[in-house]
């Protein structure tokens, strides 16, 4: 017989900082310590590639006066508003969908509405940078065939338009990711609960509303939250949309958070300055989180 | 005979009991044989790494395919190998910067983009991470015309201000970049000579516009198509309206540094530019001046001129092949009589860094890659750009007809008005500047179209762009202001 207990590899108590090694190493490295340096950076100014001085708060008393800044926070809490306002009800109402039972092809239209999602979302904004095209694009043709060519929108080139061409895109990438949710959701409410309605003689929307609503009210939670700090994230599809502007838009249209963030540290140079800008996303998301939290109600029910 | 050796489920079952005795089980073993097996695989698939004398990096894929094939010749001649990397042009600026940031894995040698170059030379000047090749261009000696100059005599001036800091020279220019108009020949010749006109006849912008007013077939009805448009301009990207800025002597900078993008140039421009662009009287479209949008629009004719630097007529004979035969060049229309007839788009330094071990060695190799006869014939004929070194210009190579611009010998139509190309000053803060230019662009036109009924518009949009003008300027200075005792 063999004894264990000599080896450490054997030995409980050591074995799981041994696996758990890697990923801490890792994360150490090239999580931890830029983001306590990236603290460290917030407070002082750098210019170019080798110079720095301490700040003190100066880059988060700038900050408040930037007027691009200001312009990010605005385009970037826009983004979040249609994106919740609009993506959650119509994801919850595909989920619904796909969730009955007299739909035909249920796994098809599971699959095909969550497929968006499978696609990069670099390739996704190609995508969409060509379906917008004022001359060429599939919106316009068939605007155009519809009331005649001054229907035509200039959706990437007119700065009204640009976040709700940046919000569709979302949409089509997103609204099916989360359907998966509510339909994870759904599909784990207490059918008896149903059942008790039925009998107090509820009808459908009143077996919505007060059945499935609360039952899925944790999942919608969770949602809203990730929905939230995605949102704030916003990068990749405004940057390859708008390209030719740096990510910005016409106008700085479409200039988010993020957007604003790499321009300052990675074109300007500025890494001080993008720091305090990274913490102040950082604590903003983090206020609007525990807000949502909160006025769900989630943390009363628990405690 | 029975057979001694186990049964399948006799394996199977061995497998598992030793699974079972790993610690934690089955999974763990799982992932530990997963960790041997791919780390063996890495083991003996290592990434490929050149090792090399210099290591240099470019983004324009051209340049690279040319500099390549010019290697082996230098390799013979300094005993001197040399890796060459592409690097798509915006890594270029963040892989660089965080190399110089961490002084790590910084190349011997590296092509930067002349909007971007001014970003690098930020900071104290001996910060900068470059080696200041003055020296090297006034101590290398040339022959021209059988007498030895200087080669530092050889650039236009205009080419070496955008990497000159302090009188330190950071980058030493790979062109010129003169701007001409292409056009459709096939469809302007005969359209012009319908008002008893000819391209020549085109030499200013007033008789240009003139010109574009008769042959696009503008229609006040806003559901009809206008079949031509005389130019493309583009609504939101500034890089046109800074081609005509320059030409009139404008920029974004002074040679001092000072911003002058809310100049009274810059402003007149912008006024020209906006009712071209937009609007229901508008001569110019915008379908984007790269990519498919702009192939098709040249390819059906939609916009008949388009700003074509060097760089942009090799674009346009392998992106459009269809339209060999078909299109020609001008020179720029002049803003008065007799004025400049071209301006610049784009450019390309080639830097020595301070990492480089080899700074004689490097600056070997720039001159073989940009000095060199065999190595500008290549790249000529591979990009059409023209070099910026004056000798350069008599090369067969550059006096060639064309047969896709209707024969012109569009190498000398460059190389003419290479001399008149005007200056572009550095400074880190250009990038921001252009951007911002970009913004009061697509202010004004939005204004423009929301007021072009108004009868005072033309008083209006000016008191509009000159305050959009200063709103923006007034935000890069006081960013500049932010940096000052830095810079």
């Amino acid at each position: 017989m063999t004894d264990r207990t000599w080896n450490p590899l054997y030995s409980k108590r050591v074995a799981p900082y041994l696996f758990t090694a890697p990923f801490v190493i890792l994360f150490c490295t090239f999580g931890l310590y830029p983001l306590l340096n990236s603290i460290y950076l917030a407070f002082h100014q750098t210019v170019g590639p080798k110079s720095m001085v301490f700040v003190g708060l100066g880059n988060f008393r700038f900050l408040l006066s930037d007027p691009l800044f200001q312009t990010a926070v605005k385009n970037t809490a826009i983004f979040a508003l249609f994106s919740i306002a609009l993506q959650l009800p119509l994801s919850l109402g595909l989920a619904l969908l796909v969730n009955a039972r007299w739909l035909k092809g249920r796994s098809f239209w599971r699959l095909s509405f969550f497929s968006p999602r499978l696609v990069g979302m670099v390739f996704v904004a190609l995508i969409f940078t060509l379906i917008f095209n004022y001359e060429d694009g599939m919106l316009n043709k068939a605007l155009a065939a519809i009331g005649g060519p001054s229907w035509k929108i200039r959706w990437l080139e007119k700065p009204a338009f640009v976040m709700p061409a940046i919000v569709i895109t979302a949409m089509w990438l997103y609204v099916g990711f989360n359907m998966i949710y509510f339909l994870a959701a759904l599909q784990a409410v207490d059918q008896q609960l149903y059942e008790a309605a039925d009998v107090d003689g509820a009808n459908r929307f009143q077996k919505f509303w007060n059945v499935t609503l609360p039952s899925i009210k944790p999942v919608a939670v969770f949602v809203v939250v990730l929905s939230t700090i995605g949102s704030f994230q916003l990068f990749e599809l405004p940057f390859v949309m708008f390209q030719a502007q740096g990510g910005r838009g016409p106008d700085d249209s479409a200039l988010t958070i993020v957007t604003y963030l790499y321009q300052t540290g990675f074109v300007s140079g500025d890494l001080g300055y993008a720091s305090s800008i990274a913490w102040v996303l950082v604590a903003g998301v983090l206020v609007l989180a525990l807000v949502q939290i909160r006025l769900s109600g989630t943390w009363k029910k628990e405690a | 005979m029975p057979d001694s050796s186990p049964s399948p489920s006799e394996k199977r079952q061995s497998l598992r009991s030793f699974a079972e005795y790993f610690p934690f089980g089955p999974a763990p073993f799982v992932i530990f044989v997963l960790t041997i097996l791919s780390g063996i695989y890495l083991l003996f698939h290592p990434v490929e790494d050149v090792q090399a004398d210099l290591h240099m990096i470019t983004f324009p894929p051209v340049h690279h395919k040319a500099y390549v094939a010019s290697l082996p010749k230098f390799t013979e001649q300094t005993g001197k190998t040399v890796r060459i990397d592409l690097v798509h042009n915006t890594a270029v600026q963040s892989r660089l910067r965080s190399a110089f940031w961490a002084d790590l894995d910084v190349p011997d040698l590296v092509e930067i983009e002349i909007t971007w170059a001014g970003g690098f030379f930020r900071g104290p000047i001996e910060k900068v991470g470059f080696v200041d090749l003055r020296p090297y261009l006034e101590k290398t000696m040339i022959k021209v015309n059988g007498r030895e100059v200087p080669l530092i005599s050889q650039f236009p001036k205009s080419r070496l201000a955008p990497y000159t800091k302090d009188e330190r020279i950071f980058g030493i220019p790979h062109d010129v970049h003169p701007v001409m108009l292409a056009y459709r020949a096939d469809l302007v010749e005969p359209m012009l000579a319908g008002h008893g006109l000819t391209v020549e006849d085109l030499d200013t912008w007033e008789k240009f516009v003139a010109a574009g007013r008769k042959i696009g077939q503008n229609n006040p009805d806003p559901d009809a198509e206008t079949e031509h448009y005389m130019l493309n301009l583009p609504r939101n990207d500034p890089s046109m309206l800074e081609i005509l800025v320059f030409q009139r002597g404008g920029g974004y900078f002074n040679p001092d540094g000072e911003l002058i993008m809310d100049s009274q140039i810059v402003l007149d421009t912008l006024l020209w530019y906006v009712p071209l662009a937009s609007g229901r009287d508008r001569i110019a479209e915008s379908p984007s001046m790269f990519g498919a949008p702009w192939v098709k629009s040249v390819s059906e004719g939609k916009c008949l001129f388009f700003f074509c630097p060097d760089w942009k007529s090799k674009s346009t004979e392998d992106q459009i092949p269809s339209m060999a035969g078909k299109m020609k060049l001008m020179p720029l229309p002049a803003w008065k009589p007799g004025g400049r007839r071209t301006s610049t788009w784009g450019g390309t330094m080639l830097g020595i860094t301070k990492a480089c071990q080899d700074k004689d060695a490097a600056w070997k190799l720039a001159q073989h890659l940009y000095t060199s006869k065999e190595s500008i014939r290549f790249l000529f004929k591979k990009t059409n750009i023209l070099p910026p070194f004056k000798w350069a210009w008599d090369l067969e190579v550059i006096q060639e007809k064309r047969p896709y611009w209707s024969n012109q010998r569009i190498g000398a139509l460059y190389a003419e008005l290479a001399d008149d190309v005007p200056p572009q000053y550095s400074s880190p803060y250009v990038q921001m500047a252009k951007t911002q230019l970009g913004a009061v662009l697509t202010q004004c036109i939005t204004f423009y179209e929301a007021n072009q009924d108004a009868e005072d518009i033309e008083a209006r949009l000016r008191a509009f762009a000159r305050k959009a003008l200063a709103d923006e300027a007034g935000y890069v200075r006081k960013y500049m202001q932010r940096s000052a005792e830095l810079d």
